[in-house]
């Protein structure tokens, strides 16, 4: 459905989308998972038709984005990642809007806005101006909003910034319930566990170029099924730790990692006794543990060496 | 190419929020028209009565008496020009001066022995000084001719009378004048002559008599341009919020969007002035010439303009505080310059060149000539054209800035 091929957009001397390839089957929910200003919200208005590549190609559908912006048009829909919204006006002034623009009238138009009013669990507030709305409100509207005109492909710009745990979670729980109705999604976040939560497969994108690409599994596998656990141990007792652990089948010795012992478990949960026992034995208190079971922030950590908060 | 749904729910979505905001209805209607109604007060009507800007016919008379006034009579009260009558000698150069200037139209010198030398029965010359192009001078000369071709005829009259009772009467003498009978044969000519004189040679003068026949139509351009480059922080709010994005990713083409955006300007620009007209007619019996389609054009044109130059402002500008100060810089320049706040014709000309190249004062010119000469299409077409090509200019820009700054 959706064919992203060496894409490059550059701001100037800004490479602010650096060569970048993927592609997205029919129904799948893809995640373009990055820091602030790595690139994606500029790949998404690409595909948009908003901005001209200036390298690659990218088509939906089988039309080129350049090439054919208006054919890519009819087929999608989007979700920016500002609150896209007429504020002045209400939810259902904005949802006849659109509809209208996209050429519906009379009962399909009402049986459509009410239909989205209510995905969006907003028909109580939707004679109330938009500006009078909650942040979890204007997000669900700003998502149905891109839905009006039931397009075969949606972009989600981070559609959950800036909003409450809670809230967050229905806009993730509504994003599931579309993805399993055959609607192709392109859903970008700086949200390590809403793409690991909701994806089926995941892009990793840094400064503009893709760092990972793959099914969830696969990325985790890229980082190994070993947990991480570390902690701190005496510089005098390095040695002896080493001997004592490195002949075990049940873990490495990985060595001193950011000023602490690193020992990579294939379960971390059975040696953690073992490990209590030695320290105990050798008169030492087990201090600053921590036990990290693979996730993509490891493999973001592994990758970029930075943080995806940071 | 175009949709006509996509540009209905545009302009529909326009209209419904700037009606929905009830300050804008503020500046919509009812600032023109307490402006209008102010500074029509202020300005009043210019020089006094309807008669007040009319070309003026000097008349320097340092001698006095009833010859003198019967032999202006006929030059009170016309239509076309206003006596204006000096009794100190004023130099013929000064006077050649004002002539060349407009200053006055014609100017007529009254010797001060007028009286004694018609009693003596010697000429009298008269001087006058006039310029054949302008019919306000050509008025004042046949005006002044017919009056002395009366006041000869009388003299000429006078000689056949007799008063002497002793001496016998000469064969069509008569013994008294009678005033009557002369007024009634001077009345009622044998031969007379019905010329036209063609009014069109006195374009370079100020054809408006009261100020509401510029502050009325001036205060329209004026909040229909204001009001347009105000609601551009709109569009720049859109680009800001990304709703314009939206529409830019929709199904509407880069066309149909700035059609939407440009007919729903032109719709509240043309709202404003069709009601303002109305008012404008109805609170100072305003009269806005003869030519209908001359004044639809030149109201199509400005509200055509003002919402061309409003995409542009908004497709322009970086934020909304911009859109706002940018919109009522270009707006007050073009009122000042363009001569919405005081005539063109009272600046000098370099400024009126400038201020005729703007189209503010090709639309307040295009009024002037409507209701001050009852200009049609024809005449007008070099300013309406100027309109056009503003209109073409800002209309074309607008577009082109449009889809790409429309991510803000
Ligand atoms: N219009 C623009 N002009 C110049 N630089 C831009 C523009 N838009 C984005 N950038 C730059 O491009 C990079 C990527 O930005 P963006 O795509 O918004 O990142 P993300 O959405 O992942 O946070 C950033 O360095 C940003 O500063
Ligand atoms: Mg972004």
């Amino acid at each position: 459905m959706i064919q992203i091929e060496n894409l490059v957009k550059k701001f100037g001397s800004i490479r602010a989308v650096d060569g970048i390839s993927f592609s997205v089957q029919k129904g799948e929910l893809f995640g373009l998972l990055g820091p602030n200003g790595a690139g994606k919200t500029t790949t998404i208005n690409v595909l948009s038709t908003l901005l001209p590549p200036d390298g690659g190609t990218a088509s939906i559908g089988g039309y080129d984005v350049a090439g054919d912006p208006s054919a890519v048009r009819r087929l999608i829909g989007i979700v920016p990642q500002e609150i896209a919204l007429y504020q002045d006006l209400p939810a259902r002034d904005n949802l006849n809007f659109w509809g209208r623009l996209y050429g519906m009238s009379g009962k399909a138009l009402r049986m459509r806005v009410e239909e989205l009013l209510e995905m969006a669990d907003l028909r109580q507030q939707a004679g109330q101006k938009v500006e009078t709305y909650s942040g979890g409100m204007k997000r669900r509207l700003n998502l149905v909003v891109g839905l009006i005109h039931a397009p075969e492909v949606l972009y989600l710009d981070e559609p959950t910034v800036g909003i409450d745990a809670q809230a967050r979670g229905r806009i993730l729980e509504l994003i599931k319930e579309l993805s399993g109705s055959g609607l192709t999604v392109i859903y970008t976040t700086h949200y390590l566990e809403e793409a690991e939560h909701l994806c089926d497969r995941i892009g990793v994108i840094d400064r503009g170029s893709m760092v990972a690409l793959g099914d969830k599994e696969e990325l985790i596998d890229q980082v190994g099924d070993q947990d991480h656990i570390r902690f701190h141990l005496p510089t005098a007792r390095i040695d002896e730790f080493t001997r004592a652990f490195s002949g075990r089948q049940d873990c490495v010795v990985s060595g001193v990692v950011r000023g602490k012992m690193e020992l990579l478990a294939t379960d971390g949960a059975r040696l953690l006794p073992d490990l209590q026992s030695w320290m105990t034995a050798q008169g030492e208190q087990l201090e600053q543990l921590e036990v990290e079971r693979p996730n993509l922030e490891t493999l973001y950590l592994n990758l970029t060496g930075r943080g995806l908060r940071e | 190419m175009i949709n006509f749904g996509i540009l209905r729910s545009l302009v529909a979505l326009r209209l419904l929020r700037i009606l929905r905001d009830r300050t804008s209805l503020i500046w919509l209607l009812i600032m023109p028209m307490v402006f209008s109604f102010l500074m029509g007060q202020l300005m009043g009507d210019w020089g006094g009565g309807s008669a007040g800007s009319l070309p003026r016919c000097l008349v320097v008379a340092p001698g006095s008496g009833a010859e003198v006034d019967s032999l202006l009579a006929p030059l009170q009260d016309n239509a076309k020009f206003r006596l204006d009558r000096r009794d100190t000698t004023i130099a013929e150069e000064v006077v050649r001066d004002w002539l060349d200037r407009s200053r006055i139209t014609a100017a007529l010198y009254i010797p001060a022995d007028f009286a004694e030398t018609l009693g003596d029965s010697t000429a009298a010359p008269l001087r006058l000084f006039y310029d054949s192009d302008r019919l306000s001078s050509q008025t004042v000369r046949t005006v002044l001719e017919e009056s002395i071709l009366r006041g000869n005829a009388i003299a000429a009259a006078r000689r056949l009378v007799r008063e002497d009772e002793s001496a016998a009467l000469l064969p069509g003498e008569s013994r008294a004048f009678d005033e009557a009978t002369f007024e009634r044969w001077w009345n009622d000519p044998r031969v007379f002559l019905e010329a036209e004189t063609l009014g069109r040679v006195e374009t370079e003068e100020f054809a408006l008599t009261r100020a509401s026949q510029h502050v009325g139509p001036a205060y329209i351009i004026f909040f229909v341009l204001m009001f347009l480059m105000m609601s551009a922080k709109e569009l720049v709010a859109e680009r800001k919020d990304r709703t314009l994005a939206r529409l830019v990713a929709s199904r509407a083409s880069t066309l149909d969007l700035v059609l939407g955006y440009f007919l729903a300007g032109m719709s509240v620009g043309l709202i404003q002035a069709g009601i303002l007209l109305v008012l404008n007619s109805l609170a100072f019996g305003l009269d806005y010439g003869d030519s209908v389609a001359g004044l639809v054009l030149v109201v199509l044109l400005t509200a055509g303009v003002a919402s061309a130059a409003s995409i542009l402002l908004g497709c322009v500008a970086r934020s909304t505080a911009q859109a706002d100060g940018l919109g009522m810089a270009v707006t007050m320049t073009m009122a000042a310059v363009g001569g919405l706040w005081w005539p063109l014709e009272i600046v000098p000309e370099f400024m009126q060149t400038i201020g005729k190249a703007l189209p503010t004062g090709q639309a307040i010119t295009i009024f002037h000539d409507l209701i001050g000469r009852g200009y049609g299409v024809a005449e007008l077409s070099p300013l309406l054209l100027g309109l056009t090509l503003w209109f073409v200019v800002l209309i074309s820009l607008a577009t082109w800035r449009l889809r790409r700054h429309a991510l803000g």
